[in-house]
């Protein structure tokens, strides 16, 4: 274990880690230490910021500059009140946009570039959360993805809880759900595999790390996407909390639908260094209404030893036109640690071009 | 003021405002952009001699738009009103072997999200659900939906009589989301190419 600093901001990201919530959203940025601390280290692992920007420009130019495929963009913007009864923050938690252009020869879809630009932490920091360019193989029986894209691990590659309130624990034993790297992933009748070599960097750029070995197999309905499960492994060097880590995990997921309700949960096993790390997550949605839903969920790491219970309700209405969702979420922490309230606005728009 | 009271004051606003506009918005003024999280399985199904497929993206012109709303009796939903997109399939010797629409419509709990087949004689070869959160489940049951198959894209207008089938907010949602596709395409790909 490479240990790249210790000062106050390494301890408050410990901190988070055990109480939770927040933790589970490791401030990318305060990877990289300060100039005095290991700098060979440093200048080896030091993000290459400047990269991700040249690339999603030159992605921004490639979208705008043809017009024969077809062109998604979407944006939105999750604002948030929380409190752990002691403290308070009412921040924009992110602005997000992102598009999605496709590249069709005579027969096919070919290529797919996406990205996703995301000002978080009250437009504090703007991150490529993901830019990739996909190669797509016939009926998608297989394609290879290049660039920054979501890891083939646990609930991550069918479920995204960057603006939702609970994350699943798959992104909280990383550290991240994105990384850099190359991914092979496809279809073969109702099952659906992915194998990714990445870089262990998650949202940053860096030089020679890693690397991160991940794959998962799943399997999911067709007439009715009523049920999918996944194992998934994953074996690497990873940038977590200023530090390089080797893990070694396992997961299984699965989500299930059946009429109004929809049940998602996820576990992991494995070792972080040579500490074992264990975790299970179990989320339930279900509309109670037309317009809103009850959300409860539990989650475990054994890490941070905490048990989290949540509850919260999510309405759903439409304000000139722009899809806006109203979220409260209330986290009980069993184990004696913070309890968590989250009120939520999130609003999102998209349009195909 | 305290953060906490800022954020009530801001949201008993919005909130206020929402209820007073509640009878224009509650009526399906929701953003309807169909996202097809998964096309290749269900194309498979539906078109077992598939080799690939190519995403078509049309824009829709006010003119034809109008159009589409005439024959339908109904405004197009939002997010459905700019531009129409469907799939061509190919067989291994690349010829064109019929298209796919993925389509969604409101239903009483969100949007029932489903996609059919049209064979190259514009007939509806199968029709699935993707996603739906309603609570009666009459729209899922294979009755109702094989009563969709060999239907053409000349029959939209006898949709309503042609299926039989307990009238729920599901099944009406069905029947007239692919009603709407049928128009739109016959509107924007046959007669655009004719």
């Amino acid at each position: 274990m490479a240990r790249l600093k210790n000062n106050d901001r390494g301890k408050r990201s410990e901190k988070n880690v055990v109480n939770g919530f927040r933790s589970w959203r490791p401030v990318r940025s305060s990877v990289f230490g300060p100039k005095n601390r290991d700098q060979k280290l440093y200048r080896r692992l030091r993000p290459q910021t400047n990269y991700s920007f040249v690339l999603a420009s030159f992605f921004l130019l490639l979208l705008t500059s043809q017009n024969q495929g077809a062109l998604s963009v979407t944006a939105d913007l999750d604002t948030r009140y929380r409190t752990d009864f002691k403290e308070q923050e009412f921040l924009i938690q992110g602005l997000g946009l992102s598009a999605r252009q496709i590249f069709s020869d005579r027969i096919g879809d070919r290529l797919l570039l996406f990205f996703f630009l995301n000002w978080q932490q009250g437009f504090k920091e703007l991150k490529v959360d993901q830019v990739n360019l996909l190669y797509k193989g016939p009926l998608g029986k297989w394609q290879w993805t290049f660039g920054r894209y979501r890891l083939p691990f646990g609930l991550l590659p069918n479920y995204s809880t960057k603006r939702l309130l609970f994350p699943v624990i798959s992104e909280a034993a990383l550290g991240t759900d994105v990384d850099n790297g190359v991914m092979l992933s496809g279809l073969i009748g109702d099952f659906d595999y992915g194998a990714s070599l990445s870089q262990g960097a998650g949202m940053e750029w860096t030089k020679k790390v890693g690397p991160l070995l991940a794959f998962r197999l799943g399997h999911q309905n067709v007439e009715f996407e009523e049920f999918r499960f996944g194992l998934s492994g994953l074996w690497g060097k990873v940038i977590m909390d200023e530090t390089l880590h080797l893990i070694r995990l396992l997961s299984f997921d699965l989500i299930k639908y059946f009429g109004p309700g929809v049940l998602r949960s996820e576990g992991v096993i494995g070792k972080k260094e040579e500490k074992v790390l264990s975790g299970i997550f179990g989320g339930f949605d279900y509309a109670i209404l037309p317009r809103t839903d009850l959300n409860l969920g539990i989650g475990y790491l054994n890490l941070g030893k905490e048990v989290t219970i949540t509850g919260g309700l999510t309405y759903n209405i439409t304000i000139f036109g722009l899809p806006t969702q109203f979220r409260i979420g209330q986290k009980f922490n069993l184990r004696g640690g913070e309890n968590e309230f989250t009120a939520q606005i999130y609003n999102y728009l998209s349009r195909n071009f | 003021m305290s953060l906490p009271l800022r954020f009530i004051i801001i949201l008993a606003g919005i909130f206020n405002f929402q209820l007073c506009q509640w009878h224009r918005f509650a009526n399906g003024q929701e953003l309807y952009i169909c996202v097809w999280r998964n096309p290749e399985r269900t194309m498979s199904k539906i078109f077992p001699d598939a080799f690939d497929y190519k995403t078509v993206t049309i824009k829709i012109p006010d003119e034809k738009r109008k159009v589409i709303e005439k024959r339908l009796g109904s405004k197009l939903l939002p997010g459905q009103r700019e531009v129409f997109s469907y799939y061509e399939l190919y067989n291994e010797e690349k010829r064109l072997i019929g298209y796919i629409l993925a389509a969604n419509q409101k239903g009483e709990y969100g949007a029932i999200e489903f996609v059919f087949g049209l064979d190259k004689e514009l007939k509806i070869k199968s029709i699935y659900i993707q996603r739906a959160r309603e609570r009666e489940q009459e729209f899922k049951k294979k009755e109702f939906l094989n009563q969709f198959k060999g239907i053409g894209i000349k029959d939209e207008g006898k949709l309503e009589k042609k299926i039989l089938a307990r009238k729920t907010s599901g099944t009406q949602a069905v029947i007239t989301g692919v009603r709407k596709e049928l128009v739109a395409f016959e509107e924007l790909v046959v007669k655009s190419n004719k």
